[in-house]
C-alpha cells in the first residue's frame, strides 16, 4: 500500500509505503516539479518493493527464501545482484570480526562459488537473514535513484532505524534528526545529517531481544542503543548491528577499519 | 452553568502560537482572511481603549459570553437589558455598576454604548440587529442570524450599508483546530474531497425549567417555531459552514425531511433532521441532527481520497499508509518554514498491526466538546471570538468576510428546513445569493 501527496507551498513530495521490508518507508523530496518528483517516487516505490522480493526470508517466493530452503541440500545459483550483497556480507563479516553475520552460524559454513555464483550450505539447520542488511542496502539504491532524478534535497525514513539525508533541509544548512531513548522517551542526541546515512538499532521495552550473538548463539539482553553515521548506508546499517553485540574495547577497533562520521553507543 | 465552562482557555496569543503561525502564516491567512491581525497602529490604539458594551439577552448563553467578558482587557460591560427580570438580576450580579434596562430600544438611545451584543431568542435577533446598526453601534448577533432568509439579506445589507462592525456568534471561525483542520485539507492532506457527514446527536429533551406555565413559551422558545427554527438554527448552522470551508465552495442544491419522532411533548420544531447539501461538483454534504440518543455526539467527517478528517475530535486519519511518527511534525515544519528537530530515529519500529486506525492529532493541544451542552464550553473559540470583536469595535475595522460566513451558513440552515417543509429540492435562490466564493 502506498500514499503520495504533493505540498506545492512548501514544494514538498511526500511517498510513503507500509508494510515494506518489515515495517514503513517515508520520503520526503524537495523540489518544484510535482511530476518529475511523482516519477522518481515511482521509481523509488518500484525499487524498494523489487528488494523486498529479492531478501525478505519471510516471503516464501523470494530468492533468499529459495536459497534457505535449497543451498543445504545442494549449491544454488543465484542472480549476480544476489550473488554481489552475498560477497560484500561475506567481506563486512571479516571486517566486524563475525559480529555482523547474516548466518548467525559463521560464515564459514558457507560455501560461495565464484564460476557458477553458487551457494552451498555445510550445515542443513543454516539460514540467512539479510534483516541487517536490507535497508542500508535499499537506501544506497535510492540514493542513486535520487541522484539520477536530479532530487537534490531528499530525507528517507526507513521504520525510524534507517534514515538517509540527501542534501539539506529546505530552510537550514543541514537534516535535522532526533534521537529518542526508547525507554524514557527523552531526547538523548539531535544529529546533523548532511549527504549521509544513520542507522540505529537497540532493544526496545517492547522488544528487549532481538540481536542474537553469532558468537555465542544468546540474544543481546543489554539495554543499549546504538547509532552510526556515515557516507556509504550499507556500512552504517550493519556497524549498528555489530556495536550491539561487540564489547567496547572492540567496537574502536572495528570502527576503525570503516570510514565513518560518527559512532554512538549509549548504555541506558 | 458549570464553572468550569465559564474560564477562559487560550490566550490569544497562544491560539495563534498553537496554529504554528509565528513562523508566517500566509496561506493560512488567505483562507481565513478574518484571523488577519491588527496593524501595529490598531493594537497601539486597542491596548489604550475599552469598548463599552450594551449587553441585550442575558440568558444562559448571554451569561457564557458576560463570564467571557470579564477577562477580555478591551471590553467594559455598561448595559444589560432583559425582559424576563431573572436573567437581568443574574447579569446585573456579575456587573452591579451596569445599567439596566427592561426595552432594548432604550438600551440603544444609551450614548454610553459603543457597541451591543445580542443573545436573544432568534426571533429577535434581526430586528434588534438592524435597529442597532441603525442606532450607530457595532453589534455582535448570535447566530443563527434569523428565522427567515430575507432577514438574513436585510441585516447583511443594513450592515454594509452602514460602515459598522457586525459579527455573528459562529465560534467555529476561530476555533484552532478548525483552522488547523482546513490548511491540511486545502494543502491536499485528504487527496479529493469525496462526501461529507455531518451530525449532531443529543439525548435531551432541550427544555430548561420553567418557574410558572405562562413562561413556557417564553422561557423554552427553543422548541416552537413562531420564535425558533428549532435544530437547523440552533445546532446546524455551526456545522454547515464547515463544508463550504472544506470545499470553498457554496451547495446549488439542498433536499431534506424532518419529524417529531421521540419528544412528542407539545413542541412543534422538529426533533429529528436529515439533510442534503449538493455542491456544483458533485460532493454532498449530508447533516443529521436527532436528540433521542447521543452516541455519536457531534461531528463533521470529511471523506477524501486519501484520508478523513475529524475536526471536532481534532484528528485525522490517513487511508491506507499510516507515515512513521514524527514523519507528519517535520511536514507540518517545513510547510511553515520551521528548522527544528524532530525525533524519529530510533531502533526499527514496527508498525501496530492492529486493524483498529488510531488517526493522528490535528495539533498537539486539540480542545474537543462533547456537544451535550446548550450554553457553550471552553476552548471552543467562543472568547476568541468575542475579543476580535471587541477589537473590531475599537478600531473601526469589520473582519474580513466573516459576516459572508455568517451569512450562509444561516440561510443555508434556513433553505434544509424549507426543503423539509415543502417536500422538494431547492435550487439556492438567486436572491439570497451575496458575493463570495462561486456566488461572486
Amino acid at each position: 500500500m502506498s500514499y503520495s501527496n504533493y505540498y506545492a507551498a512548501s514544494g514538498l513530495f511526500h511517498g510513503s509505503m507500509s508494510a515494506v521490508m518489515g515495517t514503513q518507508f517515508d520520503i520526503l523530496m524537495v523540489g518544484n516539479d510535482p511530476r518529475l518528483l511523482g516519477t522518481v517516487w515511482e521509481k523509488v516505490e518500484s525499487e524498494v518493493r523489487r528488494l523486498d522480493k529479492m531478501l525478505n526470508w519471510f516471503d516464501p517466493e523470494s530468492e533468499v527464501a529459495y536459497v534457505n530452503r535449497e543451498a543445504g541440500h545442494y549449491p544454488v545459483a543465484v542472480e549476480d545482484e544476489l550473488w554481489d550483497i552475498l560477497q560484500a556480507c561475506k567481506r563486512y563479516t571479516e571486517l566486524t570480526d563475525g559480529y555482523f553475520d547474516i548466518t548467525l552460524q559463521g560464515f564459514d559454513s558457507v560455501l560461495l562459488t565464484e564460476e557458477d555464483k553458487s551457494v552451498f550450505f555445510f550445515s542443513e539447520s543454516l539460514q540467512i537473514d539479510l534483516g541487517g542488511y536490507g535497508k542500508g542496502y535499499a537506501l544506497a539504491k535510492i540514493r542513486e535513484l535520487l541522484d539520477a532524478g536530479g532530487v537534490g534535497k531528499a530525507l528517507v525514513n526507513f521504520g525510524n532505524s534507517s534514515i538517509l539525508a540527501v542534501g539539506t533541509h529546505p530552510c537550514g544548512a543541514y537534516w535535522p534528526v532526533g534521537l529518542d531513548n526508547p525507554f524514557t522517551k527523552e531526547r538523548i542526541a539531535d544529529l546533523k545529517l548532511c549527504d549521509c546515512s544513520l542507522s540505529t538499532s537497540g532493544n526496545m521495552p517492547s522488544h528487549p531481544r532481538h540481536i542474537v550473538n553469532p558468537h555465542t548463539g544468546m540474544f543481546v539482553e543489554d539495554r543499549k542503543l546504538v547509532s552510526v553515521v556515515a557516507k556509504d548506508p550499507v556500512v552504517a546499517e550493519i556497524l549498528t548491528t555489530a556495536f550491539m553485540i561487540a564489547d567496547d574495547e572492540r567496537i574502536p577497533v572495528i570502527a576503525s577499519r570503516f570510514d565513518i562520521n560518527e559512532k554512538h553507543v549509549y548504555k541506558l | 452553568m458549570r464553572n468550569d465552562e465559564n474560564s477562559v482557555g487560550l490566550s490569544r496569543r497562544d491560539f495563534f502560537k498553537e496554529l504554528g503561525m509565528m513562523g508566517g502564516g500566509g496561506a493560512l491567512l488567505s483562507a481565513f482572511p478574518w484571523l488577519q491581525s491588527c496593524s501595529a497602529d490598531d493594537k497601539a490604539q486597542i491596548a489604550k481603549e475599552k469598548v463599552r458594551i450594551g449587553f441585550i439577552g442575558t440568558g444562559s448563553r448571554g451569561q457564557y459570553h458576560l463570564n467571557n467578558l470579564k477577562s477580555i482587557p478591551y471590553a467594559d460591560v455598561v448595559a444589560l437589558c432583559d425582559n424576563y427580570p431573572p436573567h437581568l438580576k443574574a447579569a446585573s450580579a456579575l456587573y452591579p455598576k451596569a445599567k439596566t434596562y427592561d426595552d432594548y430600544r432604550k438600551l440603544l438611545e444609551d450614548k454610553d454604548v459603543q457597541a451591543v451584543m445580542i443573545a436573544t431568542p432568534l426571533y429577535e435577533h434581526a430586528h434588534i440587529t438592524i435597529d442597532a446598526l441603525h442606532a450607530g453601534k457595532h453589534t455582535f448577533c448570535e447566530k443563527s442570524m434569523a428565522m427567515t432568509c430575507p432577514d438574513c439579506l436585510d441585516m447583511y445589507n443594513v450592515f454594509k450599508e452602514s460602515g459598522k462592525v457586525m459579527f455573528i456568534g459562529q465560534q467555529r471561525l476561530y476555533d484552532p483546530k478548525y483552522i488547523k483542520a482546513m490548511e491540511m485539507i486545502h494543502a491536499g492532506l485528504l487527496g479529493e474531497i469525496g462526501s461529507i457527514r455531518a451530525y449532531w446527536f443529543r439525548n435531551n429533551d432541550w427544555r430548561r425549567p420553567v418557574p410558572s406555565p405562562d413562561l413556557e413559551r417564553k422561557i423554552n422558545w427553543r422548541l416552537y417555531k413562531e420564535y425558533s427554527c428549532g435544530l437547523v438554527t440552533e445546532l446546524a448552522t455551526h456545522q454547515l459552514q464547515v463544508g463550504n470551508w472544506a470545499l470553498r465552495m457554496l451547495p446549488d442544491k439542498i433536499a431534506g425531511m424532518g419529524d417529531i419522532v421521540y419528544w412528542k411533548d407539545g413542541r412543534d420544531v422538529y426533533d429529528s433532521i436529515n439533510l442534503i447539501y449538493h455542491y456544483p461538483n458533485g460532493v454532498k454534504m449530508t447533516y443529521e441532527s436527532m436528540i433521542a440518543n447521543k452516541f455519536y455526539g457531534l461531528e463533521e467527517e470529511i471523506l477524501g481520497s486519501k484520508g478523513t478528517m475529524e475536526p471536532e475530535k481534532g484528528r485525522y486519519y490517513f487511508e491506507e499508509v499510516e507515515p512513521a511518527p514524527g514523519i507528519m511534525q517535520l511536514i507540518n515544519q517545513i510547510e511553515h518554514k520551521i528548522f527544528d528537530n524532530v525525533s524519529f530515529a530510533g531502533p526499527s519500529w514496527v508498525p501496530e498491526t492492529a486493524s483498529v486506525n488510531k488517526g493522528h492529532l490535528i495539533m498537539d493541544k486539540v480542545t474537543t466538546i462533547s456537544g451535550q451542552s446548550s450554553v457553550g464550553a471552553v476552548g471552543d473559540g467562543s472568547v476568541e471570538l468575542v475579543t476580535a470583536f471587541c477589537e473590531a469595535a475599537i478600531t473601526g475595522k469589520p473582519a474580513l468576510n466573516l459576516v459572508e460566513e455568517a451569512y450562509y451558513s444561516s440561510v443555508l440552515g434556513l433553505l434544509g428546513l424549507q426543503a423539509i417543509e415543502e417536500e422538494r429540492v431547492i435550487t439556492f435562490p438567486d436572491e439570497y445569493k451575496i458575493p463570495y466564493l462561486n456566488f461572486a
